[in-house]
């Protein structure tokens, strides 16, 4: 089929199919509650149908003595950590991933050199496509956490505000000594976008390339980690490795398994096999993706230290939400980019 | 929230907002899709300062085609509408059938682009607008997405 045939079926088909809409629904005179729920309009109030009125008074007296038996549990209940604050107000993408690591090799001189604590880890995700906010934690197995909060882009913020230490393993058999290691080493780390990242100014090219810009398609009918059906894509890079006192080839493959439908990314894994040491690898693997209820302070920084960043000429702040606090000026911006795009790709996030 | 302003925002814009959910979701959840969009943006602490809330409906409406397809049981059904559309002449008279159900096959994300570029006739700058994306992005999501049609069409003359 020429591009002329299928441009011309794609007009007939979404113009027929725009043809057959229904129309639109009243206008959503309340957010919460619409008319059909019990709801009449007297001038400019929304007020309950009389006949609704006494009911609403009960489910209202019901509903408050909810809330307070929450907000007394959570009183109770009230654990630290700066994540804990999750109420109503704003919307925003929200990841959580499952990670961990391994290693089969085999030093040539003696035992393979492990620093850092823990090869399994959860990284969850916040970010506002409007607003351009980003907030990151890692929990580690002994439960402590870092956290790290962006603005404008995760990986070349405007600004950037973090708290708590890498703890994640280092693999390397010397003098290869850094083979694995926790994935972003500080830096934002996610399966998926999950909002739009904006382009440096000037470059013509993505921010951060994803598993369709790395990887080609291997296999449209494989199965994803939940069982449905999934996409396989694929990256194999060849090269070599070494220093003055040995090297050799290495083979990284990257592997992701994506969801036909809406294009998450629900499973990444990378290998690297070093000739003559033996392999490493990691798996991240998405746990969910919906959307969450933030409140307006959620990614204020309280709590965490301001990093000093390198700002991308033409990118600036993003003015402050409400609820927010007004983070301190961060002096004369520097004009060099803290990661070039090839940077940012080779271990960026994916999607 | 200013209802009067807002009012006149739904009242000017639903119509073509539905139309545009429709490609998205088809047309049981399209009205439902449209008016949870608008009641979400509406009421975020963006909308008040937003130059162009038309565009900020349109990328609301993507977002909650987005959760509509992850939602299991939608997805069933959706499911089975496309497992059924090519024989679906009494439900859905006027269309290019093997289209429809290819077009069902795309991600919310490529499907808004191919509707933006089809359907609105918006070039490739307009639509990253529309949906707060950069032209690349659009370029390279209706690049796949064409890919896809093109493969699945041509299997079907197979």
């Amino acid at each position: 089929m020429d591009d002329a045939e299928l441009d011309e079926r794609l007009r007939y088909a979404v113009v027929a199919m725009v043809a057959n809409a229904p129309p639109p629904r009243p206008f959503p005179h309340s957010p919460a509650v619409g008319h059909a729920h019990g709801l009449a309009e007297e001038g400019d109030q929304i007020v309950p149908n009389k006949s609704n009125r006494g009911r609403l008074l009960l489910v209202g007296v019901a509903l408050a003595l909810a809330v307070a038996g929450g907000w007394a549990a959570w009183r109770v209940a009230a654990r630290p950590g700066p994540v804990d604050t999750v109420g109503a107000g704003l919307v925003v993408s929200h990841e959580v991933v499952a990670y961990e690591q391994s290693f089969d090799l085999t030093c040539p001189g003696g035992e393979v050199n492990v620093t850092g604590l823990f090869d399994t880890m959860v990284f969850e995700s916040w970010a506002s496509q409007d607003l351009g906010r980003w907030r990151q934690v890692v929990r580690y197995p002994d439960g402590s956490q870092r956290s790290l909060v962006a603005t404008q882009s995760p990986w070349y913020p405007v600004e950037l505000f973090t708290s708590g230490e890498l703890q994640g393993q280092q693999i390397g058999c010397p003098p290869q000594n850094n083979l694995l290691n926790e994935p972003g080493q500080g830096s934002w780390f996610s399966l998926n976008p999950m909002a739009e990242i904006p382009n440096i100014p000037g470059s013509p090219e993505p921010a951060v390339q994803s598993y369709s810009d790395l990887g080609r398609l291997v296999d449209s009918n494989a199965v994803g980690p939940d069982g449905r059906p999934a996409e396989l894509w694929q990256a194999v890079v060849d090269g070599t490795y070494g220093s003055e006192s040995g090297g050799g080839t290495i083979r990284q493959v990257d592997e992701w398994l994506v969801d036909p439908v809406d294009d998450r990314v629900l499973r990444r894994s990378h290998s690297q096999d070093y000739e003559g040491l033996g392999e490493v690898r990691w798996t991240a693997r998405l746990i969910s993706s919906e959307p969450a209820t933030v409140d307006y302070g959620f990614f204020t920084p309280d709590g965490l230290n301001q990093q000093e960043v390198q700002v991308v000429p033409g990118l600036t702040p993003n003015a402050p939400i409400p609820g927010e606090r007004p983070s301190e000026p961060l002096g004369p911006a520097p004009t060099v980019p803290r990661r070039s795009p090839s940077e940012t790709t080779s271990q960026s996030a994916d999607g | 929230m200013d209802r009067r302003s807002d009012e006149a925002v739904y009242q000017a814009h639903a119509r073509e907002l539905v139309q545009f959910a429709t490609g998205l979701v088809g047309p049981d959840d399209a009205p439902d899709v449209a008016v949870d969009a608008f009641v979400r943006v509406s009421s975020s602490v963006v909308w008040s300062e937003a130059s162009d809330r038309r565009a900020l409906w349109f990328r609301a409406v993507v977002f909650e085609a987005k959760s509509w397809h992850r939602s299991t049981a939608r997805r069933r059904a959706r499911e089975s509408r496309v497992a059924t559309s090519s024989n679906a002449t009494t439900t859905l008279p006027e269309y290019d059938d093997e289209v429809t159900a290819a077009l069902c096959l795309l991600s919310p994300q490529q499907r808004a682009v191919i509707m933006l570029t089809y359907w609105a006739d918006l070039d490739v700058r307009a639509v990253g607008d529309a949906l707060g994306v950069s032209p690349g992005t659009v370029r390279k999501q209706l690049a796949r997405a064409r890919q896809k049609l093109r493969g699945e069409l041509d299997r079907g003359r197979r």
